[in-house]
């Protein structure tokens, strides 16, 4: 199955009866034996589990490979193609477990908890440099961003993966990029109109 | 710095209009190193997964990502999903060459 040429594999998928179901299960065999490399085995994870889980992974893909067959442009080795499919069914599984109890309301609550701003180890002044950015920062996000801006903002800058935020906005983690690279903008544009920028805030936050 | 420190200040004494919402502490240093980042331009997720096999492979090859492809590397840097999925599919990769 390894000397399998990307025409081999598209004729064996879009054939009928055994020879696909022979091209399926060469495939199936080459997700299963990937994906442990691409989603480490948590240490307390029944090796039976992860095994279960590599079979459904392995599964979802090949019904997408099938379903987007024709989408396959050649750029690639096929079987990597099919792995990046995989990759994605299995990351985006993993993480659906992680974050399934955690809500943006929640990581909202946390991030307005967390008042930490100046560096306690900073001299007053420095530490009332950063005190006054903090709250310069604070505004922006408040007049620049709309609420749903704000919201993914603050979940991303919390952990949550794209993926989880989309699906808690009812959207898609394409779309939320762009809705984050918008507010990314209309942050940095301010900034820049305020007479500041990114680098010297950082270097303020930086430097000892 | 003091150029810093006057600049926000007289920002803040402007008298803006309140805020719209209750203001949440931002974490100032992941902000502006996003900010510093970001680009008038950026691939999104579904262009960087059309790329990503492709790119994987030159990688795995020898071939230097960041300069061969600078706007596939740019959003990795931004996008925890998209660069938790290529190292992932590198690991297979390079797994499979080994």
């Amino acid at each position: 199955m390894e000397n399998r040429s990307n025409a081999d594999w598209i004729a064996g998928l879009a054939a009928a009866g055994p020879e696909q179901a022979a091209a399926l299960a060469d495939l199936r065999q080459v997700i299963v034996a990937g994906l442990p490399y691409a989603v480490l085995r948590p240490a307390a994870q029944d090796e039976a589990d992860f095994n279960a889980f590599a079979e459904d992974v392995a599964q979802d893909t090949l019904v997408r490979v099938l379903a987007h067959l024709g989408t396959f442009e050649g750029r690639s080795r096929f079987t990597t193609w099919v792995l990046k499919i995989a990759v994605r069914v299995a990351f985006t599984e993993l993480r659906r477990r992680r974050w399934k109890d955690v809500s943006l309301d929640q990581l909202e609550a946390d991030a307005t908890a967390g008042q930490i701003m100046a560096d306690p180890q900073a001299g007053p002044e420095r530490a009332a440099e950063q005190a006054s950015v903090a709250a310069l920062v604070s505004r922006m996000l408040a007049e620049e961003l709309t609420e749903r801006q704000r919201q993914a903002l603050t979940a991303v800058m919390q952990g949550m993966p794209l993926e989880e935020v989309a699906r808690r906005l009812g959207t898609e983690r394409n779309a939320l990029y762009k809705l984050l690279h918008d507010a990314r903008l209309r942050l940095k544009g301010r900034l820049e109109r305020e007479g500041l920028s990114a680098g010297e805030v950082l270097e303020l936050f930086a430097r000892q | 710095m003091h150029k810093l420190l006057h600049s926000v200040q007289r920002w803040l004494q402007r008298g803006r209009r309140p805020a719209a919402a209750a203001p949440m502490a931002p974490p100032v240093p992941q902000i502006m190193q996003q900010l510093a980042a970001t680009q008038p331009v950026e691939l999104t997720c579904d262009e960087i997964l059309r790329l990503m096999d492709e790119c994987a492979e030159a990688a795995v090859q020898g071939g230097d990502i960041s300069a061969l492809m600078p706007l596939f590397q740019r959003h990795l840097e931004m996008c925890g999903d998209c660069r938790e999925e290529y190292e992932g599919l590198l690991r297979i990769l390079r797994a499979q060459r080994a």
